[in-house]
């Protein structure tokens, strides 16, 4: 056997989960190199800081239940509240999306309406702002109103 | 279907194995009890998915060292292991076998050190291996790798406090 292989299952030959153990042990006994590793795998092994917990008593966790018990039933009993809040915020975003996009729309439109108006005038936008300036405002208005009617 | 009480029953059964990986992975009482606690809490969550009982362990195992993990790198410490007053519930069980060895305790200490200096993906199959005495099949469950890949873990892991301990001139070589 090769030293390649004795390393490959000297852990398992330490644990006795070997098929080959013959094979290993006479290997060991003629390298030195892998006779090294076992034997301070094993010293390693061997010497670990093995505390046994014994752990706490039933008691000690029965009382660290309680808390386990305590915050799920705190997550039941604000699962409701937890599914009206994202309730509200679903539809005040909604609410809040469709007032923006309306006005955003009205906006645009109006915008639109200028810009087909100011192209479609014999005369230009400043001489435009002149004689409205000379007229009331409620006759502006009426004017204005008739134009757009046209759109 | 497994009620309340059940889980109850599987918290008493598991605590203690949890508060154990837990307190050597992290190395403090508080926090594997934290650890501990919030593994018991997420595995509620999926209680009514689990079928058997070897499942739900390997779930509750996975959930305890990846708290630690997390613990860990939050903290950023890997810290020795300290004497306070809960290590009362451990006890060496094969220290006896050493009184006659002088550098007993030195050795152990020094193991300890080493463990510590693992990567945590060592030092979670090295504690697992040889603490909890899991299989690798386990192992590779817990951990979610291949048989393989987590015996060539636990050689390096053993490889690496070796080469350390012969390093510090703790083991030192037969000629």
């Amino acid at each position: 056997m090769k030293c390649k292989n004795v390393e490959k299952n000297i852990l398992d030959y330490i644990e006795g989960k070997v098929k080959e153990k013959e094979k290993i042990r006479e290997h060991l006994e003629k390298c030195l190199k892998c006779r090294n590793l076992y034997k301070e795998f094993l010293l390693i092994l061997n010497s670990l800081p093995k505390e046994e917990f014994s752990g706490f008593d039933e008691n000690f966790w029965k009382e660290k239940f309680k808390y386990i018990q305590a915050k799920q039933s705190l997550h039941i009993k604000l699962k409701p509240v937890f599914a009206g809040i994202s309730l509200f915020l679903i539809f005040f975003s909604t609410f809040l999306f469709t007032r923006i996009y309306t006005s955003n729309l009205k906006k645009v439109n109006s915008t639109v309406k200028i810009e087909i108006l100011n192209h479609n005038l014999p005369f230009s936008e400043e001489e435009m702002i002149e004689y409205v300036d000379y007229m009331q405002d409620e006759e502006a208005e009426k004017i204005l109103d008739v134009i757009f009617k046209g759109f | 279907m497994k009620d309340k009480k059940s889980f109850e029953e599987y918290y008493i059964m598991y605590a203690n194995k949890i508060y154990g990986i837990a307190f050597r992975m992290v190395n403090n009482h508080s926090d594997a009890l934290d650890i501990v606690q919030e593994s018991f809490l997420r595995a509620y969550k999926n209680w009514n998915n689990f079928k058997g009982l070897s499942k739900f362990s390997t779930y509750l195992y996975r959930i305890a060292v990846n708290l630690s993990y997390d613990f860990l790198r939050k903290k950023n410490r890997i810290k020795k292991i300290e004497n306070y007053n809960y290590e009362n519930i451990f006890h060496n069980s094969n220290r006896k076998n050493f009184d006659d060895c002088i550098r007993c305790g030195d050795m152990i200490e020094e193991i300890k050190k080493e463990i510590d200096n693992l990567t945590e993906r060592q030092k979670t199959v090295f504690i697992l291996k040889t603490y909890e005495e899991l299989t690798y099949e386990e192992i590779a469950n817990i951990l979610k790798s291949r048989v393989g890949t987590i015996k060539a873990t636990y050689f390096q892991s053993l490889q690496k406090i070796r080469e350390n301990l012969k390093k510090k001139g703790v083991i030192k070589n037969e000629m």
